[in-house]
C-alpha cells in the first residue's frame, strides 16, 4: 500500500500547492481548479485504499 | 446492523455507559487531535465565517477576537471539563443520572436532541446550497425566513432524505468516508483563502510586499468593520470573541465532552481541542469569509451567503465537493446523535424509526433559510440553553460538598428528579432571557453571567432541597 500511500500525500500536497501557485502569480485559476479536481479524485481513490487496508 | 452496533460505532466504546472507563481503554493525546480537528471543521463553518463579515466586523476584532476566544474555549476544556473527565471517567449522561436523576436527565436528553435536530437543519441547508448550482433555482437570501421556491424545497428534501436515510441504517460507511475526507476538507477550506486572497489582490490592484500591506488589504477591503448589513447585528472584538469561547459552549463549560475526555490518560490531553478551535473556528472561519467579502467586493447588492455559489466560483468542482461533504459528513453524526437522545424518552420505539423521524425534523427545518442565515445566534441559543447543567455538575462535583452538602444527590436519594438541578437550569435561561429581553444584554454575552447565576442557585437550592428531603424521611 506505499505506492498508495505515496500519491495520495502527492495529491495532498498539489490540493495546496496549486492555490499557492495562484497566490505568487505563477499559474492561473482555471488551472488551479483543474488541479485541485485532479487530485481531489486521486486523494479519495487512493486514501480509501490504504484506509481499507490499514482497517484490515 | 444492530442497534448496539450502531453505538458502537457512534461512539466508540459505548460498553463503558454506566461504568467508568478502564485503565486499559484509555486514549493518546494524538487520539484527540485528530478527533477535534475533524469534527471542529464542518460545514456550518462555510456560514459562519461570511456572517462575520455581513457583520461589519473589522479585520484586528475578527482575527484578534478569534485568537483570544478559541484560547479561552481550549482553556475551558482543559480546566473545567476535563479534570472532571478524567477523575470520574463517566459519561455525561450518567453523570447528571447521579446528580439530577433520570427524569431530568430525560429532559435534558429532549433539549439536547431539538438542539441538535437545528443544528443538523442548518448543515442540510448548507448542503443543498451546492445543488443549486447545477439546477439553477432561486436560492434564500440573508434575510429570508421561509423558503423561496418549489426547486429549494426540493433540494433540501433530497438532501436532508438522503442523509436521514444514511443515518437511520447506521452510519458506519459515512464515518469511515469522514475520517478519508477530513484532511482534504481543511486543505480545501485553506485553499479558499488562497483563492480568495488572490482574487482580492487582483480586483484591487493591492501591491503584497509585506504583511503590513497585506493588513492594509485585510482593512480596507476584506474585513473593512463599519455598519453591519441590514437585519444584522453589529460585530464588534468582544463579539467575535464571546462567540469563539462560546459556539461550543455545550461541550465544554456544557460539559459534554465529558464523554469524551472519560477516555483521556490526563486531563492536559484537553488541549488537543486547539487542533479543532484553530484549524476549524479560526483558518476555515477566516478564509470562508474571504469568499463572501469578495463576493461583496464584486457586487455590493449581493448579500445572499450560499456556500455552494461561493465555493464554486472559487475552487470549482472541489469547492463544490467540499460544501457537500462538510455539510453530510457532520450532518450524518449531529441526526444520530439527536436520534439517540430521543430514543432515549422513548426506548421502545426502534432507533431507526426514531432517527428517520429525527432526520425529517432536521429537514423540515432545513428549509426554512432562518435557521442557518442566524446561526450565530442560534449557536449563541444553544450554548446557553444547555449551559446551566455544566455549572450544575461542576459545582456538584468541585464545591458542594464544602457547603455541607451531598454530591450525586439523586443517586444517593434514590429521586428521579433532583428538583434543585431542575429549578437551577429552567430558572437560569428565564434569568438569561429576562436579561436579553430587558436588560440590553445580548445573546452573546449573556451566557457568562448565567454559568454563575446557574451555580449560585444550584447551591441555594440545594441547601433547602436537601435538608427538606432529610426532614421528610
Amino acid at each position: 500500500m506505499l505506492p498508495a500511500r505515496v500519491i495520495s500525500w502527492i495529491s495532498l500536497i498539489v490540493l495546496i500547492g496549486a492555490p499557492v501557485l495562484l497566490l505568487a502569480g505563477r499559474i492561473e485559476l482555471e488551472r488551479v481548479k483543474l488541479l485541485m479536481m485532479i487530485s481531489t479524485v486521486s486523494w479519495f481513490i487512493t486514501a480509501t485504499m490504504w484506509f481499507a487496508a490499514k482497517k484490515s | 446492523m444492530s442497534d448496539e452496533q450502531d453505538q458502537t460505532q457512534q461512539h466508540g466504546h459505548d460498553e463503558y455507559e454506566r461504568q467508568p472507563v478502564p485503565k486499559n481503554a484509555l486514549l493518546g493525546f494524538r487520539d484527540f487531535v485528530g478527533m477535534y480537528a475533524g469534527e471542529h471543521c464542518a460545514g456550518t463553518e462555510l456560514m459562519i465565517g461570511p456572517l462575520f463579515v455581513a457583520a461589519g466586523v473589522g479585520a484586528f476584532d475578527l482575527i484578534a477576537g478569534l485568537l483570544a476566544g478559541n484560547a479561552l474555549a481550549v482553556l475551558s476544556w482543559m480546566f473545567l471539563c476535563a479534570p472532571i473527565a478524567t477523575r470520574a471517567r463517566l459519561t455525561l449522561y450518567y453523570q447528571l443520572e447521579k446528580i439530577c436523576g433520570r427524569n431530568l436527565v430525560t429532559l435534558y436528553n429532549l433539549a439536547n436532541g431539538v438542539m441538535f435536530c437545528f443544528l443538523a437543519g442548518s448543515m442540510i441547508t448548507v448542503s443543498a446550497t451546492a445543488v443549486g448550482v447545477w439546477f439553477k433555482f432561486p436560492m434564500p437570501g440573508l434575510n429570508d425566513l421561509y423558503p423561496n421556491s418549489f426547486g429549494w424545497v426540493l433540494a433540501v428534501l433530497a438532501v436532508g432524505g438522503l442523509i436521514a436515510v444514511v443515518a437511520a441504517f447506521g452510519y458506519k460507511a459515512v464515518a469511515r468516508f469522514a475520517n478519508i475526507a477530513a484532511p482534504w476538507m481543511v486543505l480545501v477550506f485553506l485553499a479558499f483563502g488562497f483563492i480568495g486572497l488572490k482574487q482580492f489582490i487582483d480586483a484591487t490592484g493591492a501591491d503584497i510586499k509585506s504583511a503590513g500591506d497585506l493588513w492594509q488589504l485585510a482593512n480596507r477591503h476584506i474585513w473593512k468593520g463599519g455598519e453591519p448589513l441590514p437585519g444584522q447585528v453589529k460585530f464588534t472584538f468582544w463579539h467575535v470573541m464571546f462567540f469563539a469561547w462560546f459556539c461550543n459552549m455545550a461541550m465544554h463549560i456544557g460539559m459534554s465532552d465529558l464523554s469524551v475526555f472519560r477516555f483521556a490518560r490526563k486531563s492536559r490531553y484537553a488541549i488537543a481541542s486547539g487542533a479543532g478551535m484553530y484549524v476549524g473556528h479560526f483558518m476555515a472561519w477566516v478564509c470562508a469569509s474571504v469568499l463572501y467579502a469578495y463576493q461583496l467586493y464584486l457586487e455590493p447588492a449581493n448579500t445572499d451567503v450560499l456556500p455552494g455559489p461561493m465555493a464554486y466560483k472559487a475552487a470549482g468542482i472541489s469547492g463544490l465537493l467540499c460544501v457537500i461533504v462538510a455539510g453530510w459528513t457532520t450532518a450524518n453524526p449531529t441526526i444520530y446523535r439527536a436520534g439517540l437522545a430521543f430514543q432515549a424518552i422513548t426506548p421502545k420505539t426502534p432507533r431507526f424509526t426514531v432517527t428517520l423521524l429525527t432526520g425529517a425534523v432536521a429537514t423540515i427545518m432545513g428549509m426554512f433559510p432562518a435557521i442557518a442565515m442566524k446561526l450565530l445566534g442560534f449557536v449563541a441559543l444553544y450554548g446557553m440553553l444547555l449551559m446551566p447543567m455544566g455549572a450544575v455538575i461542576f459545582v456538584d462535583f468541585r464545591l458542594i460538598k464544602k457547603f455541607g452538602l451531598q454530591s450525586n444527590y439523586a443517586e444517593l436519594s434514590g429521586r428521579l428528579f433532583n428538583w434543585a438541578a431542575g429549578l437551577a437550569w429552567i430558572c437560569t435561561v428565564v434569568i438569561c432571557l429576562i436579561m436579553v429581553k430587558y436588560a440590553g444584554i445580548q445573546l452573546f454575552f449573556v451566557s457568562l453571567p448565567g454559568w454563575f447565576v446557574a451555580a449560585m442557585l444550584y447551591i441555594m437550592l440545594s441547601f433547602f432541597y436537601q435538608k427538606r428531603c432529610v426532614r421528610q424521611k
